[in-house]
């Protein structure tokens, strides 16, 4: 089921009302039971709406990792404790490996074993990959180790485990939430506040218009370039590249916005995912500000375990490399995604080789330090979108002949400029709205910024986003992040 | 610094004025377009449907002579020539082809319903509508008919609820079901709201302009589509035929079928001419089986210097092509 979609547009509102039905007082002591019940219920089938083979699977992973916790906290025996969690950890993974990954590891061996001169042909099986699987078992993940550590205690049922886990607004693209920050909001009695209600108003209308009005249209520029990339020269590849840097953060963070809006018109509070991530000033900066799910629980769950940066400079570069490399897998059975992880994973290092060299002129007062944190912005950016390029591209020859392509010199004579103009205007209409709401947002340091602005031109803006969303929107195409 | 979330100062009032009021906003607008859009042809294909039923269900007059069909018959052929050449009523409710056969089946049942039945009905197709599948949902909103009016349709047909809704949206919802056209509105607002034809009080349409490139990619376009598609006649279209023939024989009146006007490129070529020979067949045998029709077997095909589009005449040959129709009838 998805959020742009007449089912959910039936769903949901059928879903509130029964949640705000239950928050009734009259229900008295189990009023949270029922809420959570019908909620795991609702989950179930906005996730068995896929495929309800996954929702099978699904439930059997969370039951094993419920009955894990309860054993893990019932023992204080750091053997049969670390058995339990290994059993976990290898389950899930041991699930996701296979599931998103068997066919790639299979054929990539069989192609070094052919370079090696062995012959062997790979054993290839139709898997088809549940949906959000790699978001729902990383939060499984955590929510173990979380036990594990003694940081959490398991809830007393497996229904309200189950919600953790479910929870329909973000249980296939994130955020990825830790279970030491929503279990408790699962638990405990939720308060429907206005403020919450009335951010939501705002988060819904800006992701829905991100997604199907932004997303969506670039889309189609996108897959112009990518599609036809042998055809492809300067400009053009540059508005592709661009197209998608725009692509990729209006859908996920526009699924995230609207995940985000709805939880809080429960009384759930979903974690930040981003923070205007096109705004950063370095590779550092880049990490804090997007996904930051997925990067905060790299660096808890991978990064700080295999050392972090407490043991000295060059294992500190390792461990960045690896935590990025693997986060790159985490995202497609892929090389480039392996490779796009690696790209980062050095700038990463890079910028921390460079910084204690680096003069800090952002820092100056007046026009000369903002002038320089604006280079310093649009570096980043350059960094970034090349970045998009690795992410997006499905071959290393693709990778390279866009390259080549993107600084052939005849895709930027005054002919093809002409040609590419109409996609760059098309870019730019679609673009506007993100760039003048962002500013907005980085200028107030606030990304609720447009509920505080005066009745008119807040009324105005919704109005704008809310006709825009349905004027602009296309065939709905599937949310990027699903495949992940 | 990073950025962070500040919850806005709030109260249920405010709330509901900043949730309430991108819906009435979004409510008007749609009001706005509904009451823009009735006459106005910000989409030609819907517009030309929606004049030859408004056409049908108000004529001036009773026809004697109705021209049925698709864009070819209401391109090709002239209802002013008719009746000049005749002395008689006549009014051209063809449509386009992507509304098949059936479309025209509807329109004459509904007609002969609520009017006196005409002595002659000319049934005029391109051959490449005869294998085309009707899209039902999608030709129900453009007839103006009050709601539920497709109990009355011949061949029947009961729409689904999902169907029903698509009706709603497109006569109802101009917001939401004609996004695409009003984006392009917006994009180019000078040429999304002008037609490239004319149409006659009888239903006639002319396009007065040559497209040659127009012409050469749609002629290459039908050339394909008979490389692919074997000739067929589909089920709709099958039953819409019979249907014509049913009522020819049901309201007395003479029924003739005939090829649209044809780019002469087109029948030049060896795979389209194979084609259009099936098409032929077709006609002559259903013609041959049915009592009250006749098949009007001359192809006429016309130069480039009159044609806009391999189906689309000019006036001129439009002209023509009625007169080499009449030339044929006994």
């Amino acid at each position: 089921m998805l959020f742009p979609s007449t089912t959910f547009f039936i769903f949901f509102p059928l879903v509130y009302g029964l949640y705000l039905w239950l928050q009734n007082p009259m229900w008295g002591k189990n009023r949270l039971r029922w809420q959570n019940g019908m909620l795991f219920v609702a989950s179930c089938l906005f996730y068995g709406w896929w495929d309800w083979r996954f929702l099978l699977m699904l439930l059997a992973t969370t039951a094993l990792d419920y009955w894990v916790s309860l054993k893990i906290h019932a023992s204080d025996q750091p053997t049969i404790r670390k058995r339990y969690l290994a059993l976990s950890i290898i389950t899930n993974l041991g699930l996701l490996g296979f599931f998103k990954y068997f066919n790639f590891f299979q054929s990539s061996f069989t192609q070094l074993l052919n370079l090696l001169g062995m012959q062997a042909s790979p054993f290839l099986l139709t898997i088809v990959l549940p949906v959000g699987i790699s978001f729902y078992v990383f939060q499984s993940i955590s929510y173990v180790v979380d036990v594990y550590r003694n940081e959490l205690e398991p809830p007393d049922n497996y229904w309200d485990f189950g919600l953790f886990v479910s929870l329909f607004p973000q249980l296939v693209a994130g955020p990825i939430m830790r279970a030491t920050e929503l279990l408790p909001q699962v638990l405990k009695p939720r308060r429907i506040d206005v403020q919450q209600v009335n951010a939501a108003v705002f988060l819904i209308l800006w992701g829905y218009f991100k997604k199907v009005a932004i997303a969506d249209n670039v889309g189609v520029l996108v897959e112009r370039v990518f599609n036809n990339w042998q055809a492809m020269r300067g400009m053009d590849v540059a508005l592709g590249i661009l197209a998608f840097t725009l692509q990729i953060y209006c859908d996920f963070s526009g699924y995230t916005d609207i995940a985000r809006g709805i939880s809080k018109l429960m009384g759930f509070e979903l974690m930040l995912n981003f923070r205007l991530p096109y705004f950063a000033r370095s590779p550092q900066d880049f990490w804090n500000r997007w996904h930051i799910s997925l990067s905060t629980w790299l660096r808890d769950y991978l990064y700080i375990p295999l050392g972090g940066n407490r043991q000295g400079e060059w294992k500190t570069y390792r461990n960045l490399l690896l935590t990025m490399l693997l986060g790159g897998l985490w995202h497609g059975a892929s090389w480039n995604f392996v490779l796009w992880g690696l790209y980062h994973g050095l700038l990463l290092v890079l910028h921390r080789l460079c910084k204690p060299f680096l003069p800090r002129w952002d820092r100056l007062p007046g026009w000369r330090g903002f002038a320089i944190r604006t280079s310093q912005i649009l570096a980043m950016f350059a960094l970034t979108c090349l970045g998009w390029l690795l992410f997006r591209a499905h071959t290393f020859a693709q990778i390279n002949g866009m390259l080549l392509g993107l600084f052939d010199s005849t895709g930027w004579s005054i002919g093809a400029l002409t040609g590419s103009l109409r996609y760059a205007a098309e870019l730019a209409f679609l673009g506007a709205p993100l760039l003048v709401i962002q500013l907005w947002q980085a200028r107030k340091q606030d990304l609720l910024a447009p509920t505080h602005a005066p009745t008119a031109l807040r009324l105005a803006l919704y109005s704008a986003l809310f006709i825009g969303a349905i004027l602009l929107r296309r065939d709905s195409l599937e949310f990027i992040y699903f495949q992940f | 610094m990073l950025p962070s979330e500040k919850l806005p100062q709030a109260n249920w009032r405010t709330l509901a004025i900043s949730a309430l009021t991108p819906l009435l906003v979004a409510a008007l607008l749609n009001l706005a377009l509904l009451w823009w859009f009735q006459d106005s042809p910000y989409n030609r294909g819907f517009w030309l449907v929606q004049q030859k039923w408004n056409l049908a269900l108000n004529p001036p007059a009773p026809a004697d002579w109705l021209v049925m069909g698709d864009s070819s018959a209401s391109f090709g052929v002239s209802a002013s020539t008719l009746s000049q050449q005749k002395g008689v009523v006549a009014y051209n409710l063809a449509t386009t082809g992507d509304r098949t056969v059936l479309d025209g089946a509807w329109l004459l049942s509904t007609y002969l319903q609520k009017h006196p039945a005409p002595k002659v009905v000319l049934l005029v197709h391109a051959p490449t509508v005869w294998y085309l599948e009707a899209q039902k949902a999608t030709m129900l909103p453009q007839i103006p008919l009050a709601w539920g009016f497709w109990e009355q349709l011949q061949p029947s047909f009961q729409p689904s609820l999902r169907e029903q809704w698509t009706v709603l949206q497109w006569r109802y919802l101009p917001l939401i079901a004609q996004n695409r056209t009003l984006t392009e509105f917006m994009r180019h607002p000078r040429s999304a709201f002008t037609l490239d034809f004319t149409m006659q009080a009888d239903g006639s349409t002319q396009y007065l302009g040559l497209k040659p490139d127009h012409l050469a990619k749609t002629a290459s376009d039908q050339i394909y589509i008979t490389q692919v598609v074997p000739f067929n006649v589909a089920a709709d279209n099958r039953a819409a035929l019979e249907q014509y023939a049913k009522l020819a024989q049901q309201y007395g009146f003479q029924l003739y079928l005939s090829n649209g006007p044809i780019y002469d490129v087109l029948v030049q070529d060896e795979t389209y001419h194979a084609f259009l020979a099936q098409a032929e067949a077709m006609l002559a045998e259903f013609a041959s089986t049915h009592p009250h029709v006749t098949y009007l077997s001359q192809v006429q095909a016309f130069p480039s210097t009159v044609m806009e589009s391999p189906y689309h005449p000019l006036p001129t040959a439009a002209e023509q092509f009625t007169l080499g129709l009449l030339a044929q009838m006994p």
